[in-house]
């Protein structure tokens, strides 16, 4: 049961999750699985089975777009964020902290209650 | 294991998506630049390259689920810029209609059901495109192009990818009765794991429809996925003309029938016994001489074999009919007489018991399925039956053929809609 819950959370939040990595800079696929893995303390592994069909799906609703770059040697796909994008992960983000905020007060019994550790 | 091991994932995936080459050349190349950015990174970590090269694999899953992945994409797409066309076109009709209608001379403000009348005579007046193809053709291409082998591998992929991966490999539209799965409670997020180099595109919906409760139909070219309970795509009448198969002489006849009811295969009582009380029907043809049936009814259900001269059971279809001039009695002894030469026999039974053993037993009305099988005059079987079904009935009577040496080839069965 636990898997799941987390898978769907998981599940919920990549499209923010991607669309946050991008809202500096523009990056390559690679890079965007890393940057996550590396700001969630490899707690979020973004498989590239699921990545790669994410940036498509993302590019096709014009949240992102790309372009390809040989300069550094190797011909590779770089994404950036849209105008659309931008909006979308600043409605998306804020929606996601009231939530957050407000799961939080629902479980502060189950804080409460839990066992305090020694 | 080398990183040749990447080129064939990547042909493998490029091969199974049904895009242009622009298109799969593009994916490639992306994706073989993270595997090839991940592949350095593992072997910075000491991973040893063997292992490195298989995780940075394994990360992809399955060619087959991400093809399906990437493929529903592009058709989102593609549906969405035809639906934007669609309404932009519809947008600009109306303006013309409009337009139009408040500059005719003889125009109203109310006289739009006049104009729609005659819009839709006008529609109703335009023949049919010629060379448009028919429902039959259309259904031919559409069994030609699911008998086509495709590669299967999947990894835990969702049964609703893998359905769209068959779909668009063999270029096929599709709809599933979503409301008859959500009636039913069934879902197309399973897993599924397969790992076959190639199997027909029928075979494989078939494996992944029947675990899931499903199954499917082509209806004028397009399949139709439902619940195996959806009745209305479940089952589909069949005519199989089996006059070859069932027509011998009535010493054979006599033959078979003893042969049979000692073994107790005849499933619906004595000679002429058929499923559910129906009648057996026995029809001598008599060169010059007009055809003499018999319907002797048995009881319904039975399974005991009747000796020979046993009326049936009072359950069957009202009482035989003799025509023509040979018969005299609607309850005579059934069976074949022994005949002279050149009289024929039609004996049913047989191959009706054949059907139903062999093919999907628990399947048919005598045992509580839905399905059943009826004689019919003139060598005809008529079977209600699912689509998959209907293939192993026509796959055993072709086998039938060949081993009979029938030279008529296999008879294509006439379909009735529902």
């Amino acid at each position: 049961m636990t898997d799941r819950f987390q898978r769907d959370l998981l599940r919920g939040s990549l499209d923010l999750m991607v669309l946050s990595v991008l809202s500096e800079e523009a990056k390559y696929g690679y890079l965007i699985q890393k940057e996550i893995r590396d700001a969630s303390a490899g707690r979020v592994e973004l498989k590239a089975g699921t990545l790669y069909p994410l940036l498509h799906r993302l590019e096709t609703d014009k949240l992102i777009r790309s372009k390809w770059d040989d300069s550094t040697g190797r011909k590779r796909k770089w994404y950036e964020l849209t105008a659309a994008g931008k909006r979308r992960l600043n409605q998306h983000a804020a929606d996601w902290h009231s939530y957050a905020g407000c799961i939080t007060r629902l479980l502060d019994p189950v804080r409460k209650l839990a066992p305090k550790a020694t | 294991m080398s990183e040749a091991e990447f080129e064939k994932f990547l042909a493998l995936l490029s091969g199974m998506l049904k895009l242009d080459a622009v298109q799969r050349d593009e994916i490639a190349t992306e994706l073989r630049d993270h595997l090839e950015n991940r592949l350095t990174e593992l072997l910075a970590e000491g991973v040893p390259r063997d292992k490195a090269i298989l995780i940075a694999l394994e990360e992809f899953g399955d060619a087959a689920g991400l093809a399906a992945e990437f493929l529903h994409i592009v058709r989102h797409q593609k549906r969405r810029k035809i639906m934007r066309l669609t309404a932009g076109s519809l947008a600009a009709a109306v303006a013309m209609v409009l337009g139009v209608m408040a500059f005719w001379p003889d125009s109203h403000p109310l006289s739009f059901p006049a104009t729609s009348r005659a819009l839709a005579q006008a529609t109703a007046a335009v023949p049919a495109t010629p060379g448009e193809p028919t429902v039959e053709e259309n259904n031919a291409a559409t069994e030609r192009k699911l008998a086509k082998r495709i590669p299967a591998q999947f990894a835990d992929t969702p049964l609703k990818d893998v359905l769209e991966y068959v779909f668009d490999s063999i270029g096929v539209d599709n709809v599933i009765r979503m409301t008859k799965l959500a009636e039913e409670g069934v879902g197309l997020e399973n897993p599924i794991n397969l790992n076959l180099k190639q199997i027909r595109a029928e075979m494989l919906l078939d494996l992944v429809l029947n675990d899931a409760g499903l199954t499917y139909t082509v209806r004028d070219g397009i399949v139709i996925i439902s619940t195996q309970a959806d009745q209305d795509v479940a089952l589909e009448v069949r005519i199989y003309n089996v006059r070859d198969l069932v027509t011998m002489d009535a010493e054979k006849a006599a033959i078979l029938r003893e042969r049979w009811t000692t073994t107790g295969w005849i499933s619906g009582g004595g000679f002429g016994g058929g499923s559910g009380g129906g009648g057996g029907f026995f029809q001598v043809a008599t060169p010059g001489a007009p055809a003499v049936k018999t319907n002797v009814p048995s009881a319904p259900g039975s399974s005991v074999p009747q000796p020979a001269g046993s009326s049936g059971g009072p359950g069957g279809s009202s009482t035989g009919q003799v025509s023509g001039t040979g018969g005299n009695s609607s309850r005579r002894a059934p069976g074949p007489v022994p005949a002279s030469d050149g009289k024929l026999v039609e004996y049913f039974e047989p191959l009706i018991d054949l059907i139903r053993v062999t093919v999907m037993p628990e399947t048919w009305d005598e045992v509580g399925g839905a399905g059943s099988v009826m004689q019919y005059d003139d060598g005809l079987l008529v079977v209600n039956q699912s689509p998959q079904i209907h293939k192993k009935i026509s796959s055993l009577l072709e086998k039938l053929r060949e081993l009979r040496g029938n030279h008529a080839g296999p008879q294509v069965p006439a379909k009735v809609k529902r």
